[in-house]
Parts: structure tokens; C-alpha cells; sequence
């Protein structure tokens, strides 16, 4: 440093004296370019975003971080209850709803690059990286309270559960991604089905721990306790673990907080004491968008346009409650159209419904088939009549005391399908784990092949991820 | 000193004799011999390759001098067209430069590519300097679908092309180096028009004209379209549905509209006037004017585009002739006012029996059936609503440069730059089918996006020459900071439409976002030239350059090259060996340059308030933004070239020919993830290398060239050839099924045609290894949609007073065809249904029937054969054209008229851009081939006066 500005101050002595206060700005000049400022290309972050690690540095701002994933599981995607949601998706694929519309959905012949099915997919895992970067981010801070780090991960870790159980039905193989680290997941490979539900049991079980058994929040919007019991006794009955399936609906049917409410036109309403967990609807024009897709004030146009099947009209007995309070019809010119009535809402910006995601009277039906699967009749039959009985329907107990356990089961799936109708894919579900979906769908759709059964993985995920397998059947 | 056009008066005595000179002009002597009015034509002069100064950004050279590969385009060109954008003016003129227009509709967007593309994923647009100031080369996103995305608003719109001086593209590293990091894709530099010393000059330029979509398709007519529908329907052993088949059942059977004409046969019509004032003395000249300009569409209904420009360039010397500085100020405003529907896609694919478009009270017709049903989707629609772009670019430039010393000049540049973008939706409930009415709100959406930018350039220059070395020593450094902001909000629930503008009448609005981003840019640079008796040329180049959107550590990085040129033709023995040699010169030049054209913040790992479009209940909530990765840094192009510029016959024949190769690695792209890892792209550097080689030929031939008559040619041929050279591992990436390592960046990957099954009727493709399904792996024929060639071949013709002019643009390159568009049978209803072109009519009918065009049918169940066949080799076409591009023919008015009329000049001409297209390809534009959805060029006449007092 000295050399040069030895060098300089010669140079400049020699320089003609009338010149050196030019040549003096001059150097400064050029020494000033040379020192490049390197602090000059740091910037912020932008205003309206937060960096990462602010986020888990205090309850409120962490707790907004699970508030999104609420506010996302209501607005889209596959649990929106929208026409692209698993409840009527899966209510298409199977055989409760038709459509006006052509819509692959409805005909059993998606693509592996149907827009709808990538939306589907990447909603589930959008919301699986969503926990996932929020356990990591409680993970990593030391300032959280430990009410607020035990209710976090409690919901983190249900949600990923939750999101699993529907990929792994209705895709299959699928990846398991449990950590946010992008270069490791872009290149994960499928997992086995019981490698998922290993996961999904694990998860649940951490959950149902680290959960109160009160409600936080709004109304039944956050879930609680009885919220992943409930959730872990359909899990078992999936995994046909039937002891445990009858345990944790057991735990759900005799917690105080949840009533069969004998009324169906308040199943569905927001103080609805049936309701194990509902999503708030955010948009504040509507209620929630099952009423808004579903219900039908016309014939069937091209955006309201679907409407019940022939097929299940046909299978409702008389007298059904459920007819007259969860259906509803409009008359055309030459046909009548039946659409699910069980939100009355279509479109009001006064809230009167929520999105129901679990309600009791499932539960019923989970602990009536895990009791019939383990031969326990009589109180399997005990638990389906609670269901007939609220729908006025004659009562097992009554008619068929001593009906064997093939048809008891029957009973129970068909009753499944009554109860549960346009409510988050449980029929497609079900005649997928019961192995009946060939039979039954073989009758509805004239072009029906089993390998539909299975969605294909979505192309856009094969083509970017050079482990994953396509599904068979389905072109690439 | 005088004009172009060559007025002025003199007072001399009569014994005396003129001595007439200008640059880029033959020298002519006249003796006045007692004459009051003289007129001298002088002919231009294209030997004098010494005098042409070309502009090189940071300094100006020599034409004859340069050493890096410069191309250039002046006013003269520029002017002749009826082009609302600089880039248009340029398609055709250039070597190595590829424009395509994006849409016929005024004020889209163009692709520009200088050599060839490449990048895989950043941006691969060029940098934009307007008077020495950074113009953004983003096409600008608009939220209303008056241009989707692809299309986009382009950022020079509000240039006027009449007031360039002078376009010169920047291409090898020698010339781009100094821009360092954002010279990889090239430099479009734009210098617009100055005063001059002499007489005040006003200049006006008035012209008009209409414009007309320059093709159209031939389609099934109704007959043929109804046996399509029926025969559709007997081929799948299937009835017509009342909701499904309207066209069948409901609307009238003779009935025959001709879409296309209805719904873009409209004549456009195009208004421009300009005036300009410029004078000066020898301290202080100035230049100031403006102009407007307005421009209806082909669609029906009151839309268009109109814009108001003004200019503002001041220049000043001391007595001394130390100091300089200039100002330069443009100012655009335009305003677009369009609707939301592509009426171009609508009118290829309504039936042509479809309904009328109005009721018989003259209102929008639905053609509701006896449920109260939309049968018929009214194109006109949307244009019950409001949409609205309006922008605003301002461009300031102030130059100080003072002699410090003698031969070392200090200049200092400072740059300032406005842009706004304000974007109106308003959308009214009867925009809508009417049974859907009830469930829908009158909206009122506003977009507003706003950058701003400035920069500053000290710099120092240094000549010095010893005997017959000349050295030139330059150095300089560049700050550079943009910021963008982007809000909109959404207002909803209206009461009724009258209320519709007012913000505060809505019963209730949200944030439609709010976002804001800052770039900086820092970067010192110098040059050093030397010359060896202005025979031997070297130059080097350097530059430093840091950018803000790479994360700490990654944010600088150099970049140099070095430029050699060799003027053989003046050694004395080539001299004499070659005496029809006037001009030889070889160069060649090696260097590296950068590439930041992507996001800001891809670096930081951040969360986001939820925004969506609408009010929400609850709390909202926090999200993450992006998957961030931190280790992503500058791409880098290496440009090779060498090019030989050859002179015969004293300049009358000049040729130039560069070969290149440029390699451009490091690149920056949006690294396409699967869903799983949360997001579907992270920034990062892919370790693929991309080349881009070409020969580029220039001639230009003065043919004829006497006292009244000039004849000059001027073909121009460019030959690129785009590889990807080396991706190490590309088969475990997600880029194995798009790029194929020594192809092109521009293929696609199909299946191989295999025939209409002849018992079947359906499209079959080869499944090559017989594994029963198509997958990627069946996907073997690699068919590159590169240019092969393209070029213009230019005529200029002058004779006394008359000039014509035209110029054949020529592009040899194949693209998808038609086929993929439609599928034939299907129910106007669905989107995928409705009229095809008339190539259908050769379907297969019955079995044994040999033909490439699958039956009709309605069945979703065949649209898997035309899935794969739409993606296989039978929808590759050739999509060569040679479109004359341009012809004008222009009469400048002489002496006498002149005189009476008080006027300098008078000039009249007729201009015609797209007037003919040669080309097999059968859509709508071969120049954007497979596209149902865009209008084509405007076929434009027009025709203007200029005069000058």
C-alpha cells in the first residue's frame, strides 16, 4: 500500500504544477473505480417476504405457518372439496356421480398428463413439504414456548399423515418425503404401501401424544386428539388391523365432545356436534365449496354439472331419510336431476357451514366392520343399526338377527355408501380395499379395465424424477 | 455541411466554384457559373468505409477499423416501414439476428435471438441499451390475457422507430465483452437522432394506411362439417345427445358463417404523425419533437392501440472544445384496449352453422335451449368487459465529458429510467353464459407495475499514438439499480354495472399482490486498443461484473476477450498482386461473457404472506415462497468467431463472412423438480454446455451507379446450428427427455408415425420396444425446429427523385403441423371440438381405406390414437416460407415546386410490409407454426408524406 502511494506522490511532483489539481481529482477518480464496492450488490430480502429462520423465532409468527396450511387445505386442491378435490373426483371415478361435462374423471380414462391428476398430486405433496419445513423449522429453534412446539408438530405430523393415506390410496407406490432437502427428494424412489402406512401409523401415534384433547381455535377447524384417533382408526381398518380399528373408533364414539345428532339437516352445519374435524372456508363469498359445486338450482350446466347416478338412486330404499334430507332434485324438461343436499349452502357469504373432513357416523361404521371382521355380530350390528336407525330404515337387529358375516359385511359397505356418499372419496376407497371395484364398476361403466383402479403417478412427476416407476397400464 | 437530402443556400459569387462533401457521400465539384438555384445529386458514396462510425457502446469505431462483429441497421431503413416497434423493422436485415413476431395484434411482444439460443432456461434475451442506458429486455407480464404470457407487452413498444438514428447489434466477444456479464445473449444498441449544426429544420411525416391478417385457413363449410358430425356419430354407434350436440339438434342446418372473416377479417387501420424541430450552432445543437400514432385491429368491435411519444436530445461544447455534455430524454405513453378472448382460435373452431352473433334486439345471442341452457358461446362476450393496458416509459441520459489533459478525456455517463404499467379489468356479469349469472359478481381488477432504474458510468479515455503506433486506453465502471413494484388489488360485488369503475363502490376488494424487487449491478471495465499504422488492430477487454441476484460469495465474477484484426489489402504487395481488391480485412476474436438473466432472490430462503385472490376468513398465514438454494452463480458463453470482410472493385461489391462458435456453460436455469420436493423448479447451474455455431454471409453489390441511376443489392444469410455438446449424467436428470446431448436445444422428441390402421381407422404409432404401452423410451424420432437458414435479400432502386425498395425475408426450417389442433367429430361444446381445417376431409371411411387421417369420431376413447399421433413424426411439417417483407416506393419532389411551396423537402412514398407469403405450410403463420391461437402478421399498406421546411 505504501509503494503505491510512494509511487503516486512522485508521479505527481512530476507533473507541471498548474495541472496537479486535475490530476489530483483524477487519481482519486480511478482509485475509487477500482475499489468495486462489494457491499453495493447485497440486497434485502424483499418487503413482503420473511426470511426462513424469523419465522420459528417466536409462537405467533410459527403458529401462522400452520395457519397457511389450513387456509390451503380449504382454498385447493385435493382437499378443497372443488371440482378438482377427492370428494368429487373420487365420487366421479366411482359410482356416485355423473357428469354433463366430458371429464375423464367421470369415464375412467385419465391420462398420466391430465392436468387434474398433477394438480391432485402436487397438492398432496405441496402440503407434505408445508409440515415438513415446519418441523424441521421447530426442530431448529430454541425460543419456541413448549405448548405451542407440542401443538405444532402434533398438527405437522397429522397433516403429513393425513396427505399420505390419500396418496397412497389412490396412487399406490408413491415416494415418501419426510424432509424439505430438495436434492435428495427430487430423485426419491416409490415406497412400498406398507412402508407409507408405517409412516402414517408412526405419525398419528406421535401426534395423538403431543395433541390436547380440546379444541384450539375456531370452533373444530384445528385438529385435536380425537381427531387423529378417529384418523387412526380408519387407517387400521385400511390396514385390516381390525383390533385397533375397533379401539381407536371406540375411544372417538364414547368421547363426550361427539354426538350422532339425530336431526341430518344439522349434520353439517358449523356447530354440528357430529363433527370430529372441519375446514373453515376462507373465501368470505361462500360457504363451503361442496355446497357450491354439488348443489344444483338448474338442470346440469356446463359448470354445475354433475348430478347422483342412476345407479345410486336406485340403490336407496324407501323410506330413507337420507333421500329426502340429503338429496335433492331438480326437474328438467324431459329427466329429473338428484344432487347431494347434505350442505344447503350454495352461495352465501353468511357462514353457516363448514367443510366436514370427519364426522362420527363413520366411525360407527369403521368400529361395525372391524367387530364383523372379528366376528363379533351382534355388536357390529349394534353399530350399523345406529346409522339405519337415523335414516328411518328398518334395523338389522330387527329384520335379519341372524345374518351371517359375508352379508353383514355386505350391509355394512352398502351402508358405507349411503352414509358417506360425496364425502372425500370413501366409495372409491372402499370398493378399492374390499376388492369389489371390478364387479361394481364393470356394471356402472361399459368400458371399465382394472387397471383403472390405480391413478397413474402423473407424467410431469416420471419425466422429473428418474427413480419413479409408471403405473402399469397407463401410457407415458 | 448539409442534409441528407442536400439543401441549404450560400451566398458566393458567381465565378466560384462548390465543393460538395458529406459523409458516406461522393465528392462533387460544381461551378455556379451565375446559377441562383443549383441542384446536386450526389451519389452515395460505398467505398468510404472509413468514414462510417459505428457505434460500439462504451466507445465508437471505425466500420473500417472494427475488430468485433457489429451489424447495423440506420434510419434510412428504419423509417420505411409502418412498424410501431424498432425489432420489426429489423426481421430479415441482419445476420445472426432471429425476430419472430409473437402476434399480429399491435403491441405484442417479439423473440429476439442473437446467434442462436444459449441458454436452456435464462433468459436468452439480448441486452437493451437505449442512448447508452439499460433498457429491461423482459417482456412484460400482463395480468389480463390480452397477451398470455408467452406473448407478452414488449418494453420497446414505447421507442419510436422514427427517431432512431441507428440499431447495431452487438454479437461476438470482442464487441460484447465490455457489457460483461450481460452481453452473453448480445447487445441491441439504439441511438436516437441528434441535432445537427446548421439551419432550424422542422420535419413532418404523416402516414397512414390499413393492415389485414395476411392469411386465413380453408375449412369445412356446413355440408361438409354436418356429414363430419353424423358420420362422427355413426362411427361410435352413437346418437345425438340434446345438451351435448346442439349443432345437430337445435341449430339451423343450411345456416353457413364464415368465421374468420367475421371475427378477424376486419381492416385495421394505422394512423402515425410525427413532427421533429432541430437546428443548432457550432457550440450548441438540438433536436426535439414528437409524434402519435394510432392503430385499430382486425377484430371486430372499437379496440386498438394508440400511443403519444416525445424526444428531447440536447448537445453542447465549450469555445474550448473541453467540455461536452448531452442530453437525451424519450418519453413514450400507450394505451391498449382489448378483450379477453383469443377470437382467432374461436373463428377456426366454430361450427359454421353456429348461430348468429346478436338476438334480433341486437343483443349478445346465447342460443339458450328450452331448460335454459347455453348452446352457443358468444366470441363476443368478453368484449362486454373493460380491458385496459396503460404504460409509461420514460428514458433519461445525461453525457459530461471534460478533457482532462490533452488526449485523456474523464466522461461520465448517468442514466435514469421510469417505466409504468397500469392494467384495468373490469368484468361484467352479462359477459356471461346467463344461467351462470346468478353465481357470478361484477369485478373490478387493477394491475399495477412500476420499475424505475438508474445508473451511472464514469469513465476515462486515453489516445495516444508514438510514430505509427496508436494506443487507446479505456476504463470505466458501471452502478447499476433497479427496482420493481408490483400491486394489484381485486374489487368485488358490485351492485350494479354503471358503478363498475369506482373502486370504493365495491362491497368488497382484496390485495391481488404486492410484491417489490431490487437488482444492483456493480462492475468496473477497461479496454486497451492498438493499432500498428491503422493495419494491425488488437484489442482487450475486461470487465468485472457483480450482480445482486446471486447469494453472498457467488455474486462477482471477470469476464475478457480479445479482438485481432488484420487490413491485409493495404500491404503493399497484396496491393499489387490484387489491384480489384480495394478492401480486405480478416478478424477474429475469442472472449467470455456472462448471462444474469434470471429471478431476483432465488437465493434466499423466505416465507410469504398467503395471498390469494379473494377475501379471506381466518388468518391467513405464513408460506414458504421457494426452495432456495445458495450455491447457483453466473453463467458463463465463451464466443470464438472469425470473419473475413472483402472489398472488390473500389467497395462497388463487399463481403463479409464470420463464422462463430459460441459455448455457453454454467447455465442458469429454473432446475425442473417433481412435485414431491413442494415446488416444480429451484435456481440453479446445470453443468451442460450449449453450442451455437454459424456462418454468416453478407453482400452487398452496388449493380449501377451513375449520375441518375443507382441499383444496390444486398442479400444476407445466416446459417446457425444449435448443440447441446456435453451434459454429464442427463439420462438420471429430468432434461433426458427433453434434450438429447449432440442435438439441438430446439427438438422434439416423437414417436414414429405408423399408419391409419386400415380395418380400424385409428392413428398407430410404432411402440419400438414392444413393451405394449408408449412411454419416453418409444419416443425415437428427434426432429430439431431450428432454422436451417434464413436470410433477406434487399433491391434498392433509385432513379432521380424515385426510389423503390424491397426486401424477400427467407427461412428454411420445418415445425408442427395442424393436425395436432383439432379432432375431428367432436361437439362444438368441447374445447377440443367443432369446424377443422378442409386437410380432414381425407379421413378414413371404411375398412381398407389407406390414409393418414384418422376417422371422425366423438368418442373420448379415440382420443388416445390422436394423442400419439399428434405427438409422433406425422405432425412435422415443413414450415419453410419466403415472405416479402417489405416494399416501398418513394418520390422525393425536386427544384421548382420546392421553391414555390417554401419547403426544403417533399417526399411521398408507399410502404407495404407482409404483402406476400410463399410457403407450403398450411396454418395460419409460418412463422409461429402449430399455433391455432395466434393472429398472423398484418399485411400493411400504407402510405406517407414528409416534408421539411
Amino acid at each position: 500500500m505504501k509503494n503505491i502511494y510512494n509511487t503516486i506522490v512522485k508521479m505527481l511532483t512530476k507533473v507541471p504544477y498548474q495541472n496537479r489539481f486535475r490530476t489530483i481529482i483524477l487519481v482519486i477518480l480511478i482509485v475509487s473505480m477500482l475499489v468495486s464496492c462489494k457491499d453495493f450488490v447485497q440486497i434485502d430480502p424483499p418487503d413482503s417476504e420473511i426470511v426462513q429462520e424469523m419465522v420459528f423465532t417466536s409462537d405467533d409468527v410459527a403458529l401462522s405457518a400452520i395457519d397457511a396450511v389450513y387456509h390451503n387445505l380449504q382454498y385447493s386442491g385435493f382437499s378443497s372439496g372443488r371440482t378438482n378435490s377427492i370428494t368429487i373426483l373420487c365420487a366421479a371415478t366411482a359410482d356416485i356421480l355423473k357428469s354433463f361435462n366430458t371429464n375423464p374423471f367421470y369415464e375412467n380414462v385419465i391420462t398420466s398428463d391430465n392436468a387434474t391428476i398433477l394438480s391432485l398430486w402436487s397438492s398432496l405433496y405441496q402440503r407434505i413439504y408445508e409440515v415438513n419445513a415446519i418441523l424441521e423449522g421447530i426442530e431448529s429453534s430454541s425460543s419456541l414456548s413448549e405448548t405451542v412446539r407440542k401443538q405444532l408438530q402434533g398438527e405437522a405430523k397429522f397433516i403429513r399423515a393425513f396427505s399420505y393415506f390419500y396418496l397412497v390410496n389412490l396412487y399406490g407406490r408413491v415416494p415418501l418425503i419426510t424432509a424439505t432437502e430438495y436434492q435428495s427428494n427430487a430423485v426419491m424412489p416409490q415406497s412400498d404401501p406398507s412402508e407409507i402406512y408405517k409412516q402414517i401409523v408412526a405419525d398419528l401415534t406421535d401426534s395423538e401424544t403431543l395433541l390436547d384433547n380440546d379444541y384450539h381455535g375456531d370452533l373444530r377447524t384445528r385438529v385435536n386428539k380425537g381427531t387423529v384417533r378417529a384418523m387412526l382408526a380408519r387407517v387400521y381398518l385400511f390396514m385390516e388391523n381390525w383390533e385397533q380399528a375397533e379401539r381407536y373408533a371406540t375411544m372417538v364414539i364414547n368421547d363426550p365432545l361427539y354426538t350422532l345428532l339425530p336431526d341430518l339437516d344439522q349434520v353439517f352445519l358449523k356447530e354440528s356436534t357430529e363433527t370430529i374435524w372441519h375446514l373453515l372456508p376462507v373465501d368470505s363469498r361462500y360457504n363451503t365449496w361442496e355446497g357450491y359445486y354439488l348443489i344444483l338450482e338448474q338442470v346440469p350446466n356446463s359448470q354445475f354439472s354433475t348430478s347422483l347416478t342412476d345407479s345410486f338412486m336406485a340403490s336407496l330404499e324407501e323410506p330413507d331419510l337420507r333421500k329426502t334430507h340429503w338429496i335433492g332434485e331438480v326437474e328438467g324438461i324431459s329427466d329429473t336431476y338428484y344432487y347431494p343436499y347434505k350442505y344447503k349452502v350454495k352461495l352465501d357469504s353468511n357462514l353457516s357451514e363448514y367443510s366436514v373432513v370427519f364426522r362420527l357416523a363413520e366411525q360407527y361404521l369403521i368400529r361395525a366392520e372391524a367387530r364383523a371382521m372379528q366376528s363379533n355380530l351382534t355388536n357390529a350390528i349394534t353399530d350399523l343399526d345406529a346409522i339405519k336407525e337415523r335414516a328411518d330404515l328398518p334395523l338389522i337387529a330387527d329384520t335379519h338377527p341372524g345374518i351371517d358375516r359375508e352379508e353383514l359385511l355386505a350391509a355394512i359397505w352398502e351402508e358405507r355408501k349411503k352414509e358417506l356418499f360425496a364425502e372425500w372419496g370413501h366409495r372409491w376407497l372402499d370398493i378399492k380395499r374390499t376388492g369389489n371395484i371390478d364387479a361394481v364398476l364393470s356394471e356402472e361403466k361399459p368400458n371399465w379395465q382394472s387397471y383403472q383402479a390405480m391413478f397413474p403417478i402423473p407424467q410431469h412427476e416420471y419425466l422429473n424424477n428418474p427413480n419413479l416407476e409408471p403405473t402399469d397400464g397407463y401410457a407415458y | 455541411m448539409s442534409d441528407t437530402d442536400g439543401a441549404f443556400s450560400l451566398r458566393v459569387s458567381s465565378a466560384d466554384i462548390l465543393v460538395f462533401s458529406y459523409v458516406g457521400f461522393k465528392k462533387i465539384e460544381v461551378s455556379v457559373n451565375g446559377l441562383e438555384v443549383l441542384n446536386v445529386q450526389m451519389a452515395e458514396d460505398v467505398a468510404s468505409l472509413d468514414e462510417v462510425v459505428v457505434n460500439a457502446g462504451y466507445y465508437s469505431v471505425k466500420e473500417r477499423e472494427r475488430t468485433g462483429s457489429i451489424v447495423r441497421v440506420t434510419a434510412e431503413d428504419i423509417e420505411k416501414q409502418p412498424v410501431n416497434n424498432p425489432l420489426a423493422a429489423l426481421q430479415g436485415r441482419m445476420t445472426g439476428v432471429d425476430i419472430r413476431q409473437t402476434t399480429g395484434i399491435p403491441g405484442g411482444g417479439f423473440n429476439i435471438q442473437i446467434r442462436g439460443r444459449n441458454s436452456i432456461a435464462a433468459g436468452n434475451n439480448p441486452l437493451y441499451i437505449v442512448d447508452g442506458v439499460p433498457v429491461s429486455s423482459e417482456r412484460l407480464d400482463s395480468y389480463s390475457s390480452i397477451f398470455p404470457y408467452e406473448i407478452g407487452v414488449d418494453p420497446l413498444n414505447t421507442i419510436n422507430p422514427n427517431n432512431i438514428q441507428s440499431i447495431e447489434i452487438l454479437k461476438d466477444a470482442d464487441a460484447t465483452a465490455i457489457y460483461g456479464s450481460r452481453g452473453a445473449n448480445g447487445v441491441v444498441l439504439i441511438t436516437t437522432k441528434k441535432g445537427k449544426a446548421g439551419r432550424t429544420q422542422i420535419d413532418i411525416n404523416v402516414q397512414t394506411g390499413i393492415g389485414e391478417a395476411s392469411n386465413k385457413m380453408k375449412l369445412l363449410n356446413t355440408e361438409q362439417y354436418l356429414e363430419m358430425r353424423y358420420e362422427a356419430l355413426a362411427n361410435d354407434g352413437a346418437e345425438p345427445v340434446k345438451n351435448i350436440d346442439p349443432d345437430l339438434l337445435l341449430w339451423d342446418q343450411n345456416r353457413y358463417t364464415d368465421w374468420q372473416e367475421k371475427l378477424f377479417g376486419g381492416a385495421a387501420s394505422i394512423t402515425d404523425i410525427q413532427g421533429f424541430v432541430s437546428g443548432g450552432n457550432q457550440q450548441t445543437s438540438f433536436r426535439f419533437g414528437g409524434g402519435v400514432r394510432k392503430e385499430n385491429t382486425v377484430f371486430p368491435g372499437d379496440f386498438g392501440y394508440r400511443k403519444i411519444m416525445g424526444s428531447l436530445n440536447l448537445s453542447h461544447r465549450s469555445e474550448n472544445q473541453r467540455l461536452r455534455a448531452e442530453l437525451s430524454i424519450t418519453y413514450g405513453k400507450d394505451k391498449n384496449n382489448l378483450f379477453n378472448n383469443n377470437l382467432v382460435e374461436n373463428a377456426l373452431k366454430l361450427a359454421p352453422n353456429a348461430p348468429g352473433l346478436y338476438d334480433n334486439e341486437g343483443n349478445l345471442n346465447w342460443e339458450v335451449n328450452d331448460e335454459g341452457i347455453t348452446t352457443f358461446l358468444n366470441p363476443l362476450a368478453p368484449m362486454l368487459n373493460t380491458q385496459e393496458v396503460l404504460s409509461n416509459n420514460l428514458i433519461v441520459n445525461s453525457v459530461l465529458s471534460y478533457e482532462l489533459l490533452k488526449d485523456l478525456q474523464l466522461k461520465v455517463s448517468a442514466g435514469y429510467t421510469d417505466f409504468k404499467q397500469h392494467e384495468t379489468i373490469l368484468t361484467t356479469k352479462d359477459s356471461y353464459k346467463p344461467e351462470l349469472r346468478p353465481y357470478r359478481d361484477y369485478s373490478h381488477r387493477r394491475l399495477n407495475q412500476e420499475g424505475n432504474s438508474w445508473i451511472i458510468e464514469p469513465q476515462l479515455n486515453y489516445s495516444k499514438s508514438i510514430k505509427n503506433s496508436n494506443f487507446d486506453f479505456l476504463i470505466g465502471a458501471t452502478w447499476q439499480r433497479r427496482l420493481n413494484v408490483v400491486f394489484g388489488i381485486d374489487a368485488y360485488g358490485y351492485s350494479s354495472e354503471v358503478l363498475l369503475n369506482n373502486i370504493n363502490a365495491a362491497l368488497e376488494s382484496s390485495i391481488l399482490r404486492d410484491f417489490q424487487n431490487e437488482y444492483k449491478y456493480n462492475a468496473i471495465y477497461g479496454r486497451i486498443g492498438y493499432n500498428y499504422k491503422k493495419r494491425y488492430f488488437i484489442n482487450l477487454t475486461g470487465r468485472r461484473d457483480g450482480s445482486s441476484r446471486f447469494g453472498p460469495g457467488k455474486q462477482f465474477a471477470n469476464f475478457g476477450a480479445v479482438g485481432a484484426a488484420w487490413i491485409f489489402s493495404e500491404e503493399i504487395l497484396i496491393k499489387n498482386t490484387i489491384p480489384f481488391l480495394s478492401f480486405g480485412k480478416i478478424r477474429g476474436s475469442y472472449g467470455t461473457t456472462g448471462n444474469d438473466g434470471i429471478g431476483d432472490y432465488g437465493f434466499l430462503s423466505t416465507y410469504s404472506a398467503i395471498t390469494q385472490p379473494l377475501n379471506f376468513r381466518g388468518n391467513g398465514g405464513l408460506y414458504p415462497t421457494r426452495l432456495a438454494n445458495s450455491d447457483y452463480s453466473w453463467e458463463t458463453n465463451k464466443k470464438l468467431e472469425g470473419a473475413l470482410d472483402l472489398g472488390f472493385i473500389k467497395d462497388r461489391i463487399l463481403l463479409s463472412v464470420n463464422w462463430y462458435r459460441n459455448r455457453s456453460s454454467n447455465q442458469l436455469v429454473g432446475y425442473r423438480l417433481p412435485y414431491i420436493t413442494g415446488f416444480n423448479s429451484v435456481q440453479a447451474n446445470l453443468p451442460a454446455t450449449v453450442q451455437n455455431t454459424g456462418w454468416e454471409f453478407q453482400l452487398t453489390t452496388t449493380n449501377i451507379r451513375s449520375q441518375d441511376v443507382a441499383w444496390t443489392t444486398n442479400v444476407n444469410l445466416t446459417i446457425p446450428k444449435n448443440k447441446l455438446v456435453d451434459y454429464p449424467n442427463i439420462e438420471v436428470t429430468p432434461y433426458a427427455s427433453t434434450y438429447e446431448i449432440g442435438k439441438s436445444l430446439n427438438i422434439r422428441k416423437l414417436y414414429q408415425f405408423q399408419e391409419v390402421n386400415p380395418e380400424t381407422g385409428l392413428y398407430e404409432v410404432v411402440d419400438i420396444n414392444e413393451d405394449g404401452r408408449y412411454t419416453i423410451d418409444d419416443r425415437v424420432a428427434i426432429i430439431t425446429m431450428d432454422r436451417n437458414y434464413y436470410g433477406g435479400f434487399q433491391n434498392t432502386f433509385n432513379y432521380k427523385g424515385f426510389r423503390v425498395d424491397f426486401l424477400l425475408e427467407f427461412v428454411k426450417q420445418k415445425g408442427l403441423g395442424e393436425l395436432g389442433n383439432y379432432f375431428p367429430g367432436f361437439t362444438p361444446v368441447y374445447d377440443i371440438g367443432g369446424n377443422v381445417p378442409i386437410e380432414f376431409i381425407k379421413r378414413w371411411q371404411k375398412s381398407g381405406d389407406l390414409t393418414n387421417v384418422q376417422k371422425y369420431s366423438q368418442a373420448a376413447s379415440n382420443l388416445t390414437p390422436y394423442n400419439l399421433a399428434r405427438e409422433s413424426t406425422l405432425n412435422v411439417v415443413d414450415a419453410s416460407f419466403i415472405r416479402l417483407k417489405n416494399i416501398s416506393l418513394a418520390y422525393n419532389f425536386q427544384g421548382q415546386l420546392l421553391e414555390k411551396l417554401n419547403l426544403n423537402q417533399l417526399g411521398v412514398s408507399i410502404q407495404a410490409q407482409n404483402l406476400w407469403t410463399w410457403t407450403n405450410y398450411f396454418g395460419l403463420d409460418p412463422q409461429s407454426p402449430g399455433s391455432r391461437t395466434t393472429l398472423p402478421a398484418l399485411r400493411m399498406v400504407t402510405a406517407s408524406v414528409h416534408l421539411q421546411f
